[in-house]
Order: C-alpha cells, then structure tokens, then sequence
C-alpha cells in the first residue's frame, strides 16, 4: 500500500520487482567496474613496471571508498532505515563524497602536468594519463549516484508494500544470505584492497610517508642494502 | 605505512559492511576519509603556478 493509501497493481509489483533486480544489477556493476579499473592499474603497476605515485594511491583510495557505497547498499538491502537514516541514502552519499574527494585528488595531478611541454606522471592509456582517467570515473561516480538517488528504491520498502509491514524495528528482520555473485564480487574487491595495501607497504618501505618521485620499492631496496652492507668486507686501507 | 594503513582500514570497512554492522561501517568510513583527506593534504604542499 503506497503513502495514499492505494493498493499497487499486479503490473505496478511485477515493474517494482524488476526494477530491483536491475537496480542491484548496476551496483554490482560499479564496485565490478572499479575493480576492473584497478585491476588495469595494477597491469601498468606490476606489468609495465610503473610505480604509483602518492597521488596516485590516493586516488585508489577514494575508488575503494566509492565502491564501499555500493557495497553499503547491497548488504543492508533489506533494511529500509538503519536508525532513522536511509540505506540508500547512506550508501550513495558515501559513494558521492568518495567520488568528490577523488575527483579533487585527480584535478590536483591533472592541473600539475597542464602546462604546454609537461610529458606528465606515467605512460598515458588509450591517449590519457591515469589520473585523467580517474577523473573521469569519479565524475561519473557521481553521475550513477545522483541518478540511483533519484530513481533508486529501497528493496525493504517493496517488501513492506507487499507484506503490509509496519515496523521500522531492523532486529526483528532476518538477514538473508548474500547471493554467491555477491560474495564473489565482494571477494575480488576485498583481494584487491590487500594487495594495494601490500603495494603500499612496499612502495613506502619502513617510512612513515611514500616518495613524492618513487623509483623503486623501498621495503626491498632497504632490505638489498642491508644485505649488501653485511655482505660487503670493509675497504682495505693502502699504504 | 600510512597508505597501506589506510587501506587495512577499508578491508576491515569492508568486513564490517559483510557483518552488517552498519554504524560501524559508517564510522570506519568517516575515518578512512578523514586521514585520506590529512594525506592528501600532506602530499599537496606545493602551489600551482596557474593563471586562469
């Protein structure tokens, strides 16, 4: 029953029921899109031996981050309000403000290689540099959400039209199991988190900050020098 | 070690997300943002020499 009181028809459920189906579809969708974005970094990192820059970390930082919006909203579907607070308008506006920030982090790096001569930070990819890439997907980040936001719907809410339920009470919902392309998805992102957690560490070695310019990795060089150094006999001194 | 710290914390977002521990997750994400920000901000010390 909608907000006037009305009983939806048949046709209007079958169109809701689609619609969810479609819906959680595109969300797969972005956090699979974003993997696959990082996936292609991690071939110019690891394949074309490239190392990413701070900047440039930062900007798979704020990827994850808009991911996790979606991810937001896949899990907690069946709830229509988590303490008073919209599922969908928690997960999108997580997404939109990650997508922000990305969006400011990549300007940032575009703006420094703008000028005439500059051969920028990296090999560019189909005629574009990395970072003018990412700007791109964070503008269109935030173009999905603006636009689930505003044709997005709430899965518990349709349960609730069907059902007639009327509590808002999420402890008295069972949780459901998440589907295995749900689990799946999530599992590559979360291996992709862990290994740019891995890159990170090694890029920036014991050091608290990474290198604005890296040329290697720092956990492994640190550790060839040491070994060098005990390997090394002391120079003789000539007389 | 930073970055990488930073990334720990998204999986751990991530794992809370799976759990359904929502304000958990809200909370680990305000913070995964908030040092996101201080690095980034850290990193950008240098001024831009554009004139628009």
């Amino acid at each position: 029953m909608d907000s006037a009181g009305h009983q939806p028809g048949r046709f209007r459920k079958a169109c809701y029921q689609q619609w969810l189906k479609v819906e959680l579809f595109i969300q797969h969708i972005c956090v699979l899109g974003i993997c696959a974005v990082l996936l292609g970094a991690f071939w110019i990192q690891f394949a074309q031996g490239e190392y990413p820059c701070p900047l440039c970390l930062l900007q798979r930082m704020a990827m994850v981050m808009a991911a996790v919006g979606s991810i937001f909203i896949i899990t907690h579907r069946h709830h229509e309000r988590i303490n008073g607070f919209s599922v969908i308008g928690l997960g999108y506006g997580m997404s939109i403000l990650s997508a922000v920030l990305g969006a400011i982090i990549s300007t940032r790096q575009v703006l420094l290689h703008i000028e005439p001569g500059e051969q920028g930070y990296g090999a560019p990819v189909f005629g574009l540099h990395l970072y003018t890439w990412a700007l791109i997907v964070f503008l269109f980040v935030i173009l999905v959400s603006g636009i689930m936001l505003i044709f997005g719907s709430d899965a518990a809410s349709h349960k609730k039209t069907d059902t007639q339920e009327k509590t808002d009470n999420i402890s008295n919902r069972t949780l459901s199991r998440l589907p295995w392309y749900s689990a799946c998805t999530f599992w590559i992102f979360g291996s992709i988190i862990l290994v740019n957690a891995a890159s990170a560490f090694a890029e920036a070695g014991i050091n608290l900050f990474l290198p604005d310019n890296p040329t290697s990795y720092r956990l492994f060089d640190e550790d060839q020098d040491r070994t060098k150094h005990e390997v090394t006999p002391p120079p003789e001194t000539t007389e | 070690m930073i970055a990488a710290g930073i990334f720990i914390l998204l999986f751990l977002l991530l794992a809370s997300m799976l759990k359904r521990r929502a304000w958990i997750s809200v909370i680990l994400f305000f913070i995964s943002m908030a040092l996101t920000i201080l690095l980034f901000l850290h990193h950008a010390t240098e001024t831009l020499d554009l004139n628009f």
